[in-house]
């Protein structure tokens, strides 16, 4: 599918096929994730294409809103309302009574941890408050599809912890999420399935070891911490995997190597059979952010 | 669904806040009034009365069927919570004639207060003996249709929606009726003065007026049934017509639209 806005392209050709459990949507600013997101919630239309959300397309289609769940970017809520209020509103909107309504905004508040809080005036909420509002109106009906769009933005580290285990176990469930963020390491802790929008353009989808491992423009770095890095260095000079390596001043040997996945049982089978003593062995370029950073050139 | 929309939206457009705001302009413009027909001498008749609602209740009521019908949707978009109300399980024109439908209801109420509040301020208690009052009432409930139903369509196809919804209250419905010829039905203030039991002389000739033919002459030609058969129709394909744009357009937060 593609959007057009004028003659500024939103989304290019993007092809794709979303199933259970957590997906990260990553892109940098105009990449085109707000821009799917809204196709997906049926805000907008693709302009070419078509976009199928349980076979059914999502433009203002109640049918696919009973089972998606949208917590949008924007800071905006009706101000004068109460969380409760606002919650039990958005829960009387997709169709529950009254008493259905207040028992799951109950719930929901409980779960995101603001049953203390949700009889203040929004108007007064913090921002990670209002995150959290969002988020129980968007799983209040129970939805099989989640969309999360920037939910880390303005929680303190122990609301992104547990919201983070909301949404594993949400995932946990079988429910599909997709999450769009900017703080990759910590999208990195709830996902592995990635979707990487850059300019309007689908650069890379699925697995981010997968990913990584088609990098070839960018060797594999890996740091290995022992007591006696010269030794270690000459067997490692040995494996075909090494393109280079480096003593570092604190002890440890950096290298950069091709074909990981072949490199890590090598060098188990090294320090089998030479008893190496080694403390630590780390990839610091095999993270969301490097792999993110190696695309898009960035 | 339908019903629980329509009394959230009614609660939030009737709400106190907002309320105190609307009374305390018909006090205003009925003490206005008070000041102006005892100085005028007109305290009391019914020309005075007729004056009154002509050049400042009807005005008032367009205003405030400008700022309710903007907020149904319009001012959404403009406030972005538009987002929640389009991604819920709700049919788009469910969601558009229920809000539409208290937004009038709303216009409707302010509408009726202030004629009772003139006409009090004018005869007293015998306001509500006064058969003028009463088609007043009447009036400006078909008021609040035409006038909600017309502005809430300019506002499903326009942004910045207020703006124009104030030309077209201040500006069209002002000359139109002072223009030559037929063009007077062009204008919902006509139609809803010639519903009116006022007296002939109620509305002030203007500059304009004096070169044609007058609002006062205009009006006095439009058959009753005529106006009430084209206030209900500009309701009826207005709000028609912003239930089915409202379904196939796409509304995102104002500040992001593209």
């Amino acid at each position: 599918m593609s959007r057009w806005f004028g003659l500024v392209i939103g989304l290019n050709d993007v092809s794709a096929h979303i199933g259970p459990g957590i997906t990260a949507l990553l892109g940098q600013n105009g990449a085109g994730k707000t821009t799917m997101i809204r196709m997906i919630t049926g805000q907008i239309r693709p302009t070419t294409g078509r976009i199928k959300i349980f076979d059914e397309e999502p433009f203002a289609n109640p049918n696919v809103f009973r089972r998606l769940g949208y917590c949008p970017e924007i800071d905006q809520f009706y101000e004068w309302m109460t969380g409760r209020v606002f919650v039990e509103h958005m829960a009387r909107l997709s169709g529950f009574g009254k008493e259905e309504a207040q028992d799951r905004a109950q719930r929901m508040l409980q779960v995101v941890g603001m049953e203390a809080r949700c009889d203040k005036k929004i108007a007064g909420y913090s921002k990670g408050m209002r995150q959290r509002i969002k988020l129980a109106q968007a799983m209040l009906h129970d939805p099989s599809i989640i969309l999360l769009d920037e939910p880390l933005n303005g929680l303190d580290p122990v609301g992104r912890h547990e919201f983070m285990q909301v949404v594993a176990g949400l995932a946990e469930r079988g429910k599909c999420i997709i999450i769009s963020s900017h703080i990759l390491s910590e999208v990195e802790q709830l996902t592995q399935s990635i979707f990487l929008l850059h300019r309007g353009r689908l650069l890379a989808t699925g697995d981010l070891t997968t990913i990584r491992s088609l990098i070839d423009k960018h060797p594999h770095r890996i740091r290995i911490e022992t007591p006696e890095p010269q030794r270690v260095a000459s067997l490692m000079l040995t494996l075909d995997n090494v393109l280079s390596l480096d003593l570092d001043r604190d002890g440890a040997v950096d290298l950069e190597v091709k074909n990981a996945e072949s490199f890590y049982p090598a060098v188990a089978d090294l320090v089998l059979q030479h008893d190496l003593k080694i403390y630590g062995l780390a990839s610091p370029d095999n993270n969301l952010e490097s792999v993110f950073q190696y695309l898009v050139g960035a | 669904m339908f019903s629980y929309v329509y009394l959230s939206t009614l609660r939030e457009f009737l709400s106190l806040r907002r309320l105190a705001i609307w009374l305390i302009a018909i006090l205003g413009v009925a003490a206005l009034g008070f000041a102006w027909l005892r100085l005028s001498g007109k305290l009391g008749t019914e020309l005075g009365y007729g004056t009154l609602m002509g050049i400042m209740g009807f005005r008032l009521m367009a205003l405030v069927a400008a700022v309710f019908s903007t907020a149904v949707i319009a001012g959404e978009v403009e406030q972005k919570t538009i987002v929640y109300l389009v991604t819920r399980p709700i049919l788009r024109p469910i969601l558009l004639s229920a809000r539409s439908l208290a937004a009038i209801s709303t216009i409707a109420v302010i509408g009726v207060v202030m004629v009772l509040a003139l006409g009090l301020m004018n005869f007293g208690v015998q306001a509500f003996k006064t058969p003028m009052v009463w088609r007043d009432v009447l009036v400006v409930i078909l008021g609040a249709m035409a006038y909600g139903g017309l502005f809430l369509f300019i506002s499903m196809l326009l942004n910045r929606a207020f703006l124009f919804c104030l030309l077209f209250a201040f500006g069209w419905e002002t000359f139109v009726p002072q223009m030559p010829g037929d063009l007077y039905y062009a204008s919902i203030l006509s139609h809803m003065q010639a519903l009116t039991l006022h007296p002939e002389g109620s509305y002030p000739s203007t500059a304009l007026s004096n070169l044609g033919s007058s609002a006062s002459e205009g009006v006095a030609v439009i058959p009753a049934w005529a106006s009430v058969t084209t206030l209900l129709a500009i309701f009826v394909v207005a709000v028609g017509l912003s239930a089915v744009w409202f379904q196939q357009s796409e509304y995102v937060p104002r500040e992001d639209a593209e």
